[in-house]
């Protein structure tokens, strides 16, 4: 089966954003992690994942999420999502997720939530 | 084992398919529910609880059951009734489901996110906590999820009204 998740980097160092579409399966551990590894490499101390365009994500999608959660630790990089729909927000609260990566309705309020520059 | 389990659905129509034990194939069976479930009158929350329900028991038979064997077959079978739609996900393990299957607790983010657990159980935790009714049922020739949805939820068990979880 074919990997159904599209991945979209937008903005530029340090704060950039992946922006998913179409479903966050198992089969999606190269889309995203590739995306990860880009914007990393590219200088990202903060990193975005935006999923309002994020149809289905089972537990093995969130698991990907987990994965980068475990590497923005050890970079010390920001991570936060945005744009869950309700049902997605719900389960990634109840996990636990949002302990690690706060979540935002979008990239807007997420931004806005960084320390101002001193 | 779908007719001998579709006893509850005298006189329904009864949707059944075989799918590959291959990853990607939860997805398409997610899709499928959403648009039988649409046709019955599901509200949208409702639908997005069965998808997720539905894709995390497939993907449980597709792995754990099926060991990822494109040889063994995933049969699901959907029965819509008045009030509810009864969904069977049936892998062809002969080891049964362990006997605490229904009751474990999931692992706490922490020990995910510490990478001192090998993520296992949340999908079980939130079938359970999305349907109005899950049982499990080994048959010796496979393992068999048989969740019910509520058109109208039922309040009193909490079903698609996702439970905090402790991850203190």
């Amino acid at each position: 089966m074919r990997d159904l998740l599209e991945t979209r980097i937008l903005g530029e160092p340090p704060v950039m954003t992946i922006e998913l579409r179409g479903q966050l399966t198992v089969l999606a551990e190269e889309s995203l992690l590739g995306a990860y590894r880009d914007v990393t490499s590219r200088g990202a101390q903060t990193v975005v994942l935006e999923f309002s365009g994020v149809d289905f994500m089972p537990t093995g999608g969130i698991a990907l999420v987990i994965r980068i959660i475990q590497q923005t630790r050890a970079t010390k990089q920001r991570l936060f999502c945005v744009g869950l729909i309700l049902h997605y927000r719900k389960i990634f609260a109840m996990m636990g997720m949002d302990q690690y990566a706060p979540l935002f309705d979008t990239v807007a309020e997420a931004l806005a939530s960084l320390p101002s520059p001193a | 084992v779908v007719s001998r389990l579709a006893f509850h659905a005298s006189g329904a129509t009864t949707i059944d398919l075989g799918i590959p034990s291959e990853f990607g194939w939860e997805a398409a069976v997610a899709d499928l529910v959403r648009s039988i479930a649409r046709r019955m009158g599901f509200a949208p929350d409702r639908i997005d609880d069965m998808r997720t329900a539905l894709g995390e028991a497939v993907t449980n038979a597709i792995e754990h059951g099926n060991g990822q064997d494109r040889s063994k077959r995933v049969q699901v079978a959907f029965i819509p009734e008045e009030t509810s739609l009864r969904i069977l996900v049936m892998d062809e393990s002969p080891i049964p489901f362990p006997p605490d299957l229904g009751e474990r607790k999931p692992p706490s983010i922490h020990d995910l996110v510490a990478g001192q657990s090998p993520g296992r159980g949340w999908g079980t935790y939130l079938i359970r906590a999305l349907v109005d009714e899950i049982s499990f049922l080994s048959t010796g020739r496979g393992n068999v999820v048989q969740m019910v949805v509520r058109l109208r939820p039922d309040v009193e068990s909490g079903a698609g009204q996702l439970r905090d979880w402790p991850n203190e």
